[in-house]
């Protein structure tokens, strides 16, 4: 295991959000950023009780006032429990930001919600708020910290899948993740598909859009330029990107073999952590043995 | 690629779900009252699953005992600490979906656990 | 990176001020930026359900394609609201007309579904709906915030100002 440096920790307590794919699809990746953030000196806990974020892809078609009040719950139980949500999906961390910057700007909206919550005994004050776990690693911890906690750096090529809801800021999220990634030692091999959704919130839609001309092209590309890891960040993107290995590998027949992998195995890897210690070859439907293979020979 | 040798069947199976979980079905009663209009309820066949299981659970996916499984060999409590553990939160949950009207709206029977169209 | 950011706009149902000037105005456009569009389909998705309580994209008034040349990135087709409207100068029913509000609208009382405006359109943005058997288009959701604005996932989509629209499309094409 590596040696920690420095435990500096930023003095805010963080409350992790899980979502509804990561407990249950990616255990993994729930170990792994737990483990990350204590190596990193974070007060890093789970937010307690949370319910599902209520994907905005269908609530705010459906009505943008339920969004709201259906996420709101969750920033209720962040304020009671005083702490700052901290997302690592991507659709989970828009729901909250954006529910949270619409309830600042607007006092109506803000009074709606909070008339619904009385009926649950909760009640939103504003005084949370909501984090990335890319913008916790990036700002908070910082990159100089990150790398030098990095004692195994990685000689491994990755392509990358950020997401559409990391952009809807500006560069900042894509380049944070960029930036860490590459102070794990990896390298990045640049696509023209990085950008492209994984077809997530086009699924009800357009299956087969969604499915073969999302992932299917993107699956493709990785094995044409035999890079040894898929990493993402989004857990909702992961549930795409799963659904449609599945429907390749069942209905189709095309097996690929390119590992999908979280952002933050990669990181807890560099960190000196074992593929082991955070149950890596369990629960995928790609298991990353090639990758396990190449990190242990050290290649 | 199109056509029907790409059919997605966990799409569909995804689709059969959702009407599984309707008390009318709309192509069904058609047969019966041919002229009867049909309409687009406010929650769309597809959708149905997965908003019936949110409404159920209070997350999107079950926890149940393989996932336990998993979660154990990859070092985690079996439970999240979520709604899955915490009934409370999915009571509260239940509640504001109740009081807020939006139960009544999308015409969810939480009772019988189904979408009335 | 873009410097060029206008807040976006959320209610139709005033005019706007223009950043810098004095003037106010009701005319204003969706544009798409191809640099950050991920290819997503909420707008379409959102459009849908909002008109047709549907989430088949189809039914949406705007549309967002794969580029044929250029792999991974995505052209778009949307209402612009012309300031002289092609569908409604060719419109034999006087059916389509420019509200106080700058929106281009088609009256489905008078439409009879020739299709001439999808003729008559640059860009053929009206379509006919099969089930009223009218022609219908882009409405800026009846003058409230777009909900495809709203849903856009990467922000790629954006209400401006004609004007600053114009002067922000100019920059994405390099100054053309």
């Amino acid at each position: 295991m590596g040696t920690k440096v420095s435990s500096g920790s930023t003095g805010t307590k963080y409350g992790y959000f899980l979502g509804c794919v990561m407990p249950a699809k990616m255990p993994w990746a729930e170990k792994a950023t737990f483990l990350v953030s204590k190596h990193l000196g974070l007060d890093f806990d789970y937010m307690k009780e949370s319910v599902c974020c209520v994907r905005p892809g269908v609530w705010k078609a459906i009505n943008p006032d339920w969004w709201l009040t259906l996420t709101s719950q969750n920033l209720a139980t962040a304020e009671k429990q005083n702490i700052v949500i901290v997302d690592s999906c991507n659709g989970c961390y828009i729901s909250h930001w954006e529910c949270l910057q619409e309830l600042k700007e607007d006092p109506e909206k803000l009074e709606m919600v909070n008339r619904n919550l009385e009926k649950a005994g909760l009640q939103v004050t504003l005084s949370t708020d909501v984090k990335h776990f890319l913008q916790v690693l990036y700002e908070d911890v910082g990159i100089g910290k990150i790398k030098a906690n990095v004692v195994k750096p990685l000689n491994i090529r990755i392509m990358r899948h950020i997401g559409c809801h990391a952009r809807k800021h500006d560069e900042r999220f894509p380049m944070y993740f960029d930036e860490i990634m590459r102070a794990t030692g990896a390298t990045i091999v640049d696509t023209p598909y990085d950008k492209t959704c994984c077809g997530l919130l086009l699924y009800f839609a357009d299956p087969k859009t969604s499915i073969f001309e999302r992932i299917g092209v993107k699956m493709q590309t990785a094995k044409e330029l035999d890079i040894d890891a898929y990493a993402l960040i989004c857990s909702g993107c992961y549930d795409q990107f799963e659904r449609a290995v599945k429907v390749y590998k069942d209905e189709k027949g095309i097996a690929f073999e390119t590992p999908i992998v979280h952002f933050s195995e990669l990181l807890a890897l560099s960190f000196g952590y074992k593929p082991e210690d955070f149950g890596m070859m369990y629960c995928r439907p790609i298991p990353p043995t090639k990758l396990i293979q190449k990190l242990k020979e050290g290649k | 690629m199109s056509g029907d040798s790409d059919r997605i069947k966990s799409w569909e199976k995804l689709l059969e779900a959702g009407l599984k979980a309707t008390e009318h079905n709309q192509d069904e009663e058609a047969k019966m009252y041919p002229l009867r209009k049909q309409f687009r309820p406010a929650a769309p066949n597809i959708a149905k699953a997965s908003l019936k299981r949110d409404f159920e659970v209070g997350l999107v996916y079950y926890v149940g005992d393989d996932v336990e499984q998993d979660r154990a060999l990859c070092g985690l409590e079996k439970k999240p600490p979520t709604a899955h553990t915490f009934k409370e939160a999915l009571e509260r949950k239940r509640k504001i979906l109740e009081e807020s009207g939006i139960m009544k709206e999308l015409g969810f029977d939480k009772k019988k656990g189904y979408f009335k169209y | 990176m873009m410097s060029y950011i206008v807040a976006p706009q959320k209610k139709l149902k005033e005019p706007i001020p223009v950043p810098g000037t004095k003037e106010k105005v009701t005319d204003l456009v969706i544009i798409h930026d191809q640099t950050k569009c991920t290819g997503c389909g909420q707008c379409m998705i959102g459009c849908a359900y909002k008109h047709f309580r549907t989430f088949d994209r189809r039914f949406g008034l705007l549309y967002v394609y794969e580029d044929p040349i250029n792999k991974g990135r995505y052209v778009n087709a949307n209402c612009s609201h012309c300031v002289f409207p092609m569908c409604l100068a060719s419109c034999p029913k006087e059916a389509i007309y420019k509200d106080e509000k700058g929106i281009v609208r088609i009256s489905p009382l008078l439409c009879v579904g020739c299709g001439t405006c999808n003729q008559a359109c640059p860009i053929g943005i009206p379509r006919l709906d099969e089930e009223r058997k009218v022609y219908v288009k882009c409405d800026f959701c009846d003058g409230e915030w777009p909900m495809c604005v709203q849903m856009c996932s990467s922000n790629a989509l954006r209400l401006l100002p004609r004007k600053e629209a114009f002067e922000y499309v100019k920059k994405l094409r390099g100054g053309k």
